[in-house]
């Protein structure tokens, strides 16, 4: 047996973990990324709190310098002043308390610079301010001095240590801006260094961002892929399904067609017993009928002689002698069915134009049948000629009008069995699809419905007489010639049987 | 004395059906001649012509049609009709295309062998 359908391509293996293995690393990455991300944000607040932070830790320092800035200003100026005042005193007085708080708020923010911890990194403002303390020691000692030569009415002395007063008290001004300054260029640069490093931040920032659409893409991309591949899938199988329904449908039909042919095998071994069965048997008959034939040759010309001999003598004898006659014709009867249905030998094919040979055939066997039953033949066929064994489709028209006449009046000789009132046989031929046809039609009583399947079996009869050998030896004979028999029937109507017989017998059948 | 008397071979293996065929056309006033097998016939055929010959096929050694083909040899005009108790249809194409006159299936219808004398 061969199967047709291919095989169905077997799914790629694997591909189930390869995907797995896909999205654990998309979904490591996505982790990853989320990581990345927030590790960035804490970087970014602790840049932030840092920052504020080391603010915080100036801003004490810068209130207290604002404060040391405006003290600075007018150190100088009680000793100027001195001279346009009354009480000098006073001035001085107030001279010497500016000076002590200045003295003491900068060694204060000398001392807090250095408790902050930020004295290294402090360390030009704390040179600065350890140089302001020297200058207020100059400042103090100048103007001390200026106001012991005023109160002593050295006023040029006065004056000049006044100016040098003046000269220092710039310089102590110069040099804590210069502190100042350079605290705060300390947290400028420290600013600056934090925005660097927010920056860099900035950068790891883009990063991120580009992996998190990279991972957006990729997943998207993915899914694409792993829908489209789905739906492949989904497509393969029910192919592979139809592809197995239709082997399935494959195997079905051709389990159907074995069992048709292991059926035609046995109907063939069955039909090769049988054919050997009936060429034994038709070897017998033909003896039988050889051997019978010539006692009943004997007996009828032996009967024929005894009639003519006492024809006249006695006449009363004549029923009798009839009687014997009927009685061989009879026998005779019975070895051409007995021969019709068991011959075997290959059909003897020529080209017969149908009509005119049907026409004498109907002639001659008319005359054999009861006087009562009329014979009509009605030719169809214009000169056509068909092959067969004339020998062979002789016996089926003699045994259609034998069947047809004996169904209407059985022999003839019983009006009792009469079932018809005008038995009337019409044999036509006509023109059938890839044939020629040859009907019989009766007006008898028709063949009952149960005995229709029948009729067609070997030695059925309904008749008191006959071997019941008549309609299969017919379909025997169109058979051989590749044809068939039809019967249509009508209880109470009659019977038509029609022999259809292609026009070209088969040549294997004709050899 | 029938006027139209003929010399008639009748061939038949079986003694009783030669004899009754025979008989019959004796009573019919003609002459005849009875042989029980295929080289008997071609005998007789030596001795003399026949007006008509009646011969059976189925004979044992030689059967009527070889016999036949024989006599025609020295009597291409011999007039033969074959008898046959079943159908040897090869045999009795061979028969008539070869010139025999017809085939009498027996049992033989009387009436059409006394016709056939006739005619």
């Amino acid at each position: 047996m061969i199967l047709s359908a291919g095989e169905a391509k077997a799914p790629a293996p694997n591909s189930h973990s390869r995907v797995h293995f896909v999205y654990f690393v998309l979904a490591s990455f996505d982790i990853l990324v989320v990581l990345a991300g927030l590790l960035l944000s804490s970087h970014f607040a602790n840049v932030f709190e840092k920052t504020i932070e080391y603010r915080q830790g100036w801003d004490k320092i810068f209130t207290q310098m604002w404060k040391i800035g405006d003290l600075v200003m007018d150190t100088g100026s009680p000793v100027v002043r001195m001279f346009e005042s009354t009480d000098w005193a006073a001035e001085s007085r107030h001279f010497e308390e500016s000076l002590k708080r200045l003295s003491t708020d900068v060694q204060s923010l000398q001392e807090q610079l250095i408790a902050s911890g930020k004295a290294e990194e402090a360390q030009d403002a704390l040179a600065a301010l350890h140089v302001v303390q020297n200058k207020l020691k100059l400042v103090t000692e100048h103007g001390r001095s200026a106001f012991s030569q005023y109160r002593d009415g050295l006023v040029e002395k006065a004056a000049h240590c006044m100016s040098m007063t003046q000269r220092y008290s710039q310089e102590l001004k110069h040099q804590f801006q210069g502190a100042m300054a350079s605290i705060l260029l300390l947290t400028r640069n420290y600013e600056n260094q934090q925005l660097g490093h927010v920056r860099d931040l900035r950068r790891y920032e883009l990063l991120i961002a580009f992996c998190v659409l990279f991972m957006v893409a990729g997943v998207t991309t993915y899914g694409l892929h792993i829908g489209r591949l789905i739906r492949q899938k989904h497509h393969q199988a029910a192919e592979a399904v139809a592809r197995l329904q239709a082997v399935n449908a494959d195997v079905t039909r051709l389990n159907q067609v074995l069992a048709v042919n292991v059926k035609r095998l046995q109907d063939a071994q069955e039909e090769n017993i049988r054919k050997g069965k009936l060429a034994q048997l038709g070897q017998l008959t033909a003896t039988v009928a050889h051997e019978i034939r010539n006692p009943l040759n004997t007996i009828r010309t032996a009967t024929y002689l005894i009639e003519r001999k006492l024809n006249a003598a006695a006449p009363e004898l004549k029923a009798q002698f009839e009687r014997v006659s009927k009685a061989i014709m009879r026998c005779d009867s019975i070895m051409n069915e007995l021969l019709d249905f068991t011959r075997t030998r290959a059909l003897q094919v020529e080209r017969v134009e149908v009509d005119t040979w049907l026409k004498e055939v109907v002639k001659e066997q008319a005359q054999k049948l009861p006087a009562m039953v009329k014979v009509e033949f009605r030719p169809g066929l214009s000169g056509i000629e068909a092959r067969f064994d004339p020998a062979r489709m002789y016996r089926v028209v003699v045994n259609f009008l034998t069947n047809a006449s004996e169904a209407m009046v059985g022999r003839g000789d019983d009006p009792s069995k009469f079932t018809t009132d005008r038995p009337k046989i019409i044999i036509a031929t006509n023109r059938g699809p890839g044939g020629v046809e040859i009907s019989c039609t009766d007006n008898g009583p028709g063949i009952a419905e149960e005995n229709l399947k029948k009729i067609r079996e070997p030695l059925f009869t309904t008749k008191s007489f006959g071997v019941g050998l008549g309609l299969p030896a017919i379909d025997k004979i169109l058979e051989e010639h590749r044809g068939e028999l039809r019967i249509e029937t009508k209880l109470g109507e009659g019977t038509k049987m029609t022999a259809w017989i292609p026009l070209e017998v088969d040549k294997r059948e004709a050899a | 004395m029938n006027p139209k008397q003929l010399h008639i071979l009748v061939v038949d293996d079986d003694i009783d059906n030669a004899n009754s065929l025979a008989e019959i056309f004796e009573m019919e006033g003609h002459v005849v001649t009875r042989a029980h097998s295929g080289t008997e016939a071609i005998r007789a055929y030596e001795e003399k012509n026949f007006d008509i010959a009646f011969m059976d096929i189925a004979m044992p050694e030689k059967n009527g049609v070889e016999s036949f083909f024989e006599i025609r040899k020295f009597r291409p005009l011999a007039r033969v009709y074959m008898m046959t108790g079943y159908s040897v249809e090869e045999l009795v194409q061979q028969a008539l295309q070869n010139g025999a006159l017809g085939v009498l299936h027996k049992p033989v219808d009387l009436h059409k062998v006394l016709s056939l004398l006739a005619a």
